[in-house]
């Protein structure tokens, strides 16, 4: 199919079919070009993965968990999304994460996914940011998120920055601060979402705000990636 | 089956780890990614029963992050270990999880003992201080928690360390070192 030389609706402006050229570029005002940058991610938000634990048969949120939650709060880079794993009993943290500042939770709601399954967890974590596109993607740096963070990222052809102790925005793009051998590093990220996983006590513990409301999503782990736990 | 190990640090209990699974007919292959400080981990492995040894270097990986580093270590199994049963690193790092996504098969990370029964292969995984077996399916990535020792017997093999490079690995110049990574040094605070 011939299209048009010069412009980016190949095959559908006017001119297209006859060779010509619709010198679309242009007719466009001047300098639009230059100040729209109409390749750029439209990534937006932070998804914070929720890691819970059990202490005298009580379900509970991990402290950096919390920590994170308040601090995609701070960074005010648009909606905060939670992602919390497991049965019926998740739903007594929901409040509790609305409280921090989650304004979406997704909750992956799966009996079997009370177990720690990475696979199974980077899965659904990569089908809800298909869903929501963050910008960034926060996890706590304990084990199961320094397992869990690097095939999350693999899955999204994405990069991540581990054991950071300090984050700052700067339009979507994180500035992530590690330290490296005596020495404060600063990293950035090429693509979108920026996977980074946080030390504990990194920022501070949020009180959380009595009565505020969020909305839980219920998501389908589609899929049947589980460990056979013996 | 052949059984992969990957040299990080210190490969002994990744060794002991293979040999206490292995069968009659099962090969070992040892593989590290640096400079020839890496030599020395991967004689012990030859010493442990490796018949096969690599090394990846190239001045081109410079700079990888570690998404580069398991596309390259994902090439690496895919040209040289295409039949493998089982790729144990020595120690964690985020390479880990990202080649088990790229490869498609489980992970399975802060193993303090593998051990094979009627059914298969299983790992004992360490959360700190939570304690899980499970059954490894053939293909698996394994890494070793650091705090574990398991001692391995000594074997012979005459095998060589072969170093191999990006055009070994069909990796194309822009795919790696900086230029692939995904996260970039912005410099010193």
């Amino acid at each position: 199919m011939s299209g048009c030389s010069t412009c980016a609706l190949n095959g559908s402006c006017s001119s297209s079919g006859d060779g010509d050229s619709c010198e679309g570029e242009k007719k466009l005002p001047p300098g639009m070009l230059e100040r729209y940058d109409t390749n750029q991610s439209t990534a937006d938000g932070v998804l914070v993965f929720i890691e819970t634990y059990e202490e005298d048969g009580t379900l509970k949120m991990h402290p950096t968990s919390a920590q994170l939650i308040a601090k995609a709060v701070e960074l005010n880079s648009g909606r905060v999304f939670g992602v919390i794993f497991g049965g019926p009993e998740v739903k007594s943290l929901y409040d509790e994460s609305f409280s921090y500042g989650v304004d979406s939770l997704y909750h992956v709601r799966d009996q079997r996914l009370k177990e720690f399954h990475p696979e199974a967890y980077a899965e659904s974590i990569t089908s809800v940011c298909e869903r929501v596109i963050p910008a960034s993607v926060l996890m706590a740096s304990t084990l199961k998120g320094a397992e869990l963070a690097p095939r999350v990222a693999a899955s999204m052809g994405t990069g991540v920055v581990t054991n950071i102790c300090g984050l700052e925005l700067e339009g979507r793009k994180l500035i992530m601060f590690k330290d490296t051998g005596g020495k404060t590093m600063r990293y950035g990220c090429t693509t979108f979402p920026q996977v980074v996983t946080v030390k504990n006590d990194v920022f501070p513990s949020p009180e959380g705000t009595k009565d505020r409301k969020g909305t839980a999503v219920y998501w389908h782990y589609r899929g049947g990636n589980y460990k056979e736990i013996l | 089956m052949e059984y992969v190990i990957s040299v990080a640090g210190d490969p002994s209990s990744a060794i002991g780890s293979v040999q206490s699974i292995m069968e009659d007919g099962d090969s070992l292959t040892s593989v590290a990614m640096g400079t020839e400080k890496l030599d020395s981990p991967l004689k012990e492995c030859i010493s442990g029963g490796a018949s096969r040894a690599f090394r990846i270097m190239d001045r081109d990986f410079m700079g990888s992050d570690s998404w580069v580093l398991s596309r390259i270590y994902t090439a690496f199994i895919d040209e040289y270990c295409p039949e493998r049963g089982l790729i144990v690193f020595s120690g964690y790092s985020s390479t880990v999880p990202m080649l088990a996504h790229l490869l498609q098969v489980q992970q399975f990370c802060y193993v303090t003992e593998i051990g094979r029964d009627n059914e298969g292969i299983y790992a004992i995984q360490n959360y700190d201080g939570d304690t899980r077996k499970c059954r490894v399916p053939v293909g698996s990535v394994v890494s070793m928690a650091e705090d574990v020792r398991i001692p391995y017997s000594k074997k012979e093999s005459d095998a060589e360390i072969e170093v191999v490079g990006r055009k070994e690995l069909k990796l194309a110049l822009p795919s790696v070192g900086i230029r692939g990574s995904r996260i970039i040094t912005l410099g010193a605070c």
